[in-house]
């Protein structure tokens, strides 16, 4: 009964020196065991830092110090080889989550530099809607190429900052980025060619793999979550051009958006957030069918028929 | 013309006008056979391959649960039935035949990434480290750690009978081995709801007459507590708010020791019920034990 208090001092002391070691802290380890560990707690900070229930408990402990030196000594306490593994693996796995940590700490930078040149393409590529932007399209696009080099360097460094069979368990630091790539790139594959971009393709375009057997790839949702945020802006482009008096692009967004649409219809998604972004296509076909009505029956699209050709 | 102008317009006429347009329109333009039908069909197995795979993750890991949960009971009942051996038995046979379902998810994940999946399994899987780390527990009154709950993790076919009713059967004909890694977070969360089972077992055997375990117990909790405190909040989330219980637990604990101390064994039954029930003043007596 009496000697039992007395050991859970002793459990401290391995994990303070371990802390201590392990955060290279300026702190000289403390003589007295029960000491150290406030001293680790308040370097660290953490928010549980200040939850310190365990400081006063085992500063109070009387029998403490004698008995961590005692263990130290190598005495033959009760529960020595249970206090040490304990505190060691412990030790050990604290290990592993600061390993973890330091991971996604690079792979936030890596993804902020993305993020900052997603960015910058999404706010060139924007001028398509101005009125005078519809001209120079091409040379958008063009410029928007370049900036897919800079993200194919950008991912090649993202690729080596985990283990490269560890890409789900990373994955929703880049998520985001990468749909929004996905949409870039399926968005001047549009302007160019007016079709939709295929999974491979996109996979070139940022310089990733299609499938998941050769490395970093491009997730299947990550890919039509992209494609849907595509069929968005371009329900907005519809408009815009139209307003810009060009009658002929919303017809022909018309048929592209109908057919992914019921591309779409194909797919049995599940309740996820894939299938909220899909839950909105509906509209911007409507957005669009709406735009398409307004023309026909102002009798536009015969007009814009014949202007086709003169266009292109 | 705007797009506010046109979705108000729409919204009269959508009756008349947009559904019968929208069904012909599509199957005059819509080719069957395009190339972007075609690819929609791909995902669309793609999908249905991986959503198929995750339900019957989340199924086996439901299952792992409640086998987990049941050993757990009756592991609670080794220290108020005279017949401890066998209860230590039956447990063992229930962990295998979790360890059974378990091998049917190694199977499942052949060749993926297993983080691809993990959320259908980690409930589970943290299930069954509570459970095997219970056992452990009893048997040897120290911690199980990673490695060895992972080195159990390993089957091979010759280890166990030719599983029959797994979906994946048909690929694992060539011998084989399978193992399945327990992460770290995952190993945390289970030894963190351990600590709630042994705030149980503690306040039983104080039931049961037993006065040595409940002091035994703290000291194991205490270092327990420490490893969480030490980690702090360099893990995830779920860690950090499973330190609170855990507190909560140890706080009981070391009550329970206080009582007994300062009362001795003459202490009558009913009021040990009292003393678990209080929590208002757990902190304050916590700094006074000892």
């Amino acid at each position: 009964m009496m000697l039992l208090t007395a050991p859970g001092g002793t459990a401290s002391s391995p994990l303070a020196a371990a802390a201590l070691h392990i955060r290279r802290l300026p702190v000289p380890v403390p003589p007295v065991a029960p000491f150290a560990r406030p001293a680790q707690r308040r370097a660290e900070p953490s928010p549980l830092g200040a939850v310190t229930p365990a400081a006063p408990r085992t500063a109070l402990l009387p029998s403490a110090p004698g008995c961590s030196s005692g263990i130290a000594r190598g005495s033959p306490r009760r529960c020595r080889c249970g206090a040490m593994s304990v505190s060691a693996m412990f030790v050990a796995l604290q290990g592993a989550l600061t390993a973890d940590q330091d991971i996604r700490e690079e792979i936030r930078k890596v993804v902020q530099a993305l993020e900052q040149t997603a960015r910058e393409m999404l706010t060139l590529l924007q001028g398509v809607h101005q009125g005078n932007g519809f001209q120079d399209i091409p040379k958008k696009c063009q410029k928007a190429r370049e900036h897919f080099a800079t993200i194919r360097t950008q991912m090649e460094s993202l690729k080596t900052k985990f283990p490269a069979d560890q890409y789900y368990r990373f994955h929703e630091h880049w998520r985001f980025v990468l749909q929004r790539l996905v949409f870039l790139a399926a968005f001047v594959v549009y302007l160019e060619t007016e079709t939709l971009v295929t999974r491979e393709a996109v996979a070139e375009i940022l310089g990733i793999e299609a499938d998941r057997e050769r490395g970093f790839h491009l997730d299947i949702e990550d890919y039509l979550s992209g494609v849907l945020t595509l069929a968005s802006e371009l329900a907005r482009l519809a408009v815009n051009s139209v307003t810009a008096g060009d009658y002929s692009r919303p017809l022909r967004i018309s048929t592209f958006i109908n057919e992914l649409d019921s591309g779409f219809r194909l797919l049995n998604l599940k309740n996820d957030s894939l299938r909220k972004r899909y839950d909105g296509l509906k509209y911007d076909v409507k957005k669009i069918e709406e735009v398409v009505y307004d023309l026909s029956i102002r009798g536009l699209n015969k007009e814009a028929t014949g202007g086709v050709g003169g266009e292109k | 013309m705007s797009g506010k102008e046109g979705s108000g317009g729409f919204r009269k006429r959508k009756h008349d006008n947009f559904p019968h347009g929208q069904r012909r329109e599509e199957k005059e333009n819509v080719n069957p056979s395009s190339p972007l039908m075609t690819s929609f069909k791909s995902f669309q197995l793609e999908l249905d391959t991986r959503h198929d795979k995750y339900e019957r993750l989340v199924k086996l890991s439901r299952d792992i649960t409640i086998e987990s949960k049941r050993t757990i009971f009756l592991l609670h009942r080794y220290i108020s039935a005279p017949n401890g051996e066998e209860v230590l038995n039956e447990s063992e046979v229930k962990l295998d035949a979790v360890r059974r379902k378990i091998k049917q998810v190694a199977q499942e994940l052949i060749g993926e990434d297993m983080y691809q999946f993990h959320r259908a399994i980690s409930p589970g899987l943290q299930e069954y480290i509570e459970a095997v780390s219970f056992q452990y527990f009893i048997k040897t009154r120290s911690l199980i750690s990673v490695e060895e709950i992972n080195k159990q993790l390993i089957f091979t076919t010759e280890d166990r009978e030719e599983t029959t009713n797994t979906p994946s059967s048909s690929q694992d004909k060539q011998p084989h081995t399978w193992s399945l890694k327990v992460t770290p977070v995952d190993y945390l969360l289970g030894v963190a709801d351990l600590t709630g089972e042994l705030m149980r077992l503690c306040i039983s055997s104080v039931g049961n007459g037993d006065i040595d375990t409940p002091f035994e117990l703290s000291q194991f909790l205490r270092q327990i507590y420490d490893g969480f405190t030490f980690i702090g909040n360099t893990g995830p989330y779920e860690v950090s708010k499973k330190l609170y219980t855990l507190k909560q637990s140890l706080a009981k604990v070391e009550n329970a020791c206080y009582t007994l101390k300062v009362r001795g064994s003459e202490i009558p039954k009913h009021m040990l019920a009292d003393v678990f029930s209080t929590k208002t003043e757990l902190i304050d007596q916590e700094e006074g034990l000892s």
